[in-house]
């Protein structure tokens, strides 16, 4: 099953790359940026400028449609699987939802008073996960007034790492504590923590069916775990990690 | 010639250098001041980074023979907020080699460490080296103890000549350092033929 799934991501990968080949755009970059993320339809790309400052440019015009200045220390950002939003982890603890094409107003809160690592959308596009650095993850619900849904905890530290099942049923959290832990979304109960790995996990992703999760290790191993109820683990040597980012 | 605090307190309100408005006795306002002056304030937290472990190795030598790099001797003591030592702390500490790098693959530079009852600990390491990605030479430390909250946290080296001989000022230079109490005066020891660096890194853990 798994290993099936390993094919997969290769073959994704390939295919990737011979399209990688072909120049779709040429855009000039608005600024010197050492980070760029292009939204999940391809028409927007969203720049870190040095000193931390955001730009979300139109694909393929380079067109600018937003700027967010650097006071608040832009630290990471994310597209929501539908395009239409963008999430900004600040510095300060701030995240910002910011609407990537409508005149819609940008949603702002104090998530936590540390600094922003890690978000994550929910395949619904609303909910969204937040890892502070050194703190517990949480989930909030942005539909409307951001709302806090749960609190994550570890044993200590933040999280390294997030995923959520296609179907919005199950979410996956690495610790800092180096334990990665199930959760149900329906009840936030935790269903099951796997504590092998002595190292942090940097990435993880679901198969499409939720049945197993793969995990990056800086072990240069990639496992993969069945989700609840089993517990089989399969560790493949293989410089694969990379792919799940 | 040494008084107690609550003598003292006692002599300073008999000859008027203190007045005292409170209708406490004397003997509670001497405790309430000795427990003000033993409070702590927490050590800063300095993040995790990605290189922690589990399952360190129970020692306190992290050098090895032959180990390039200058010694380092690092101790202190833990203690809680309200300045009582706590008995039964771990401490997990890391750290790259001398070269900067970390050791993944084993446990070299990283080891666990339980205080005891004085609350007291030492390492015999070498002086970190600095790598690309972090600015400042730095210790990782992970202090847990039950009834306290995780203390994650890092030392610096005022020495670091990231600082320029002045960490007061220079502290920001590596973004990370969130207070320059983390940063800590090092002592030159030892005979010419064997010099170590020691330095002293009390740890206040909060409680829950």
């Amino acid at each position: 099953m798994c290993k099936s799934e390993l094919a997969a991501f290769l073959l994704l990968c390939a295919s990737t790359a011979t399209v990688a080949s072909q120049t779709i755009a040429k855009m000039q970059l608005p600024c010197e940026s050492p980070f760029q993320v292009l939204s999940p339809v391809g028409t927007q790309l969203a720049v870190q400028c040095k000193g931390n400052s955001l730009r979300l440019i139109d694909v393929p015009d380079g067109t600018q449609q937003t700027s967010i200045l650097a006071a608040r220390g832009v630290n990471t950002f994310v597209y929501s699987p539908d395009g239409r939003w963008l999430a900004v982890g600040f510095d300060d603890g701030t995240v910002d939802v910011i609407s990537s094409r409508d005149k819609v107003p940008s949603k702002h809160w104090q998530a936590s008073s540390h600094r922003i690592d890690e978000l994550y959308f929910f395949p619904d596009s609303k909910t969204i996960f937040v890892g502070p650095v050194g703190s517990p993850g949480t989930v909030w619900d942005t539909a409307n007034t951001p709302a806090l849904r749960a609190t994550l905890p570890g044993d200590f530290g933040g999280i390294s790492a997030c995923a959520v099942s296609s179907d919005g049923k199950l979410l996956a959290a690495a610790g800092d504590d180096t334990v990665v832990r199930w959760y149900d979304t329906a009840t936030w109960q935790k269903i099951r923590e796997y504590r092998g790995f002595l190292l942090e996990t940097f990435a993880l992703k679901f198969t499409q069916d939720a049945k197993q999760l793969l995990a990056g290790a800086p072990t240069r191993t990639l496992p993969c775990s069945t989700s609840p109820p089993q517990k089989r683990l399969v560790n493949y040597r293989r410089r694969l990690a990379r792919i799940l980012a | 010639m040494n008084f107690s605090r609550r003598e003292l307190l006692e002599r300073c309100a008999v000859f008027g250098v203190v007045t005292l408005t409170t209708s406490l006795p004397l003997s509670a306002l001497a405790a309430a001041w000795d427990d003000a002056v033993k409070k702590r304030q927490p050590t800063p937290f300095c993040e995790l980074g990605p290189f922690y472990k589990r399952q360190a190795p129970n020692t306190s030598m992290l050098r090895a023979p032959g180990d390039s790099g200058l010694p380092l001797a690092v101790s202190g003591v833990v203690y809680n907020t309200r300045g009582e030592v706590v008995h039964n702390a771990k401490l997990e500490i890391w750290q790259t080699d001398n070269s900067g790098h970390y050791d993944i693959a084993g446990y070299r530079y990283r080891a666990l460490i339980e205080p005891g009852a004085k609350g007291s600990y030492a390492i015999e390491s070498v002086m970190p080296g600095h790598y690309p990605t972090r600015v400042c030479q730095h210790v990782h430390y992970l202090v847990t103890a039950p009834g306290h909250k995780p203390l994650i946290t890092q030392l610096y080296f005022a020495t670091d000549p990231v600082f320029a001989g002045d960490p007061a000022k220079n502290f920001t230079r590596d973004p990370l350092i969130t207070s320059r109490e983390l940063v800590r005066p090092v002592v030159i020891k030892g005979d010419p033929k064997q010099i170590i660096a020691a330095v002293n890194f009390d740890l206040v853990m909060e409680m829950l």
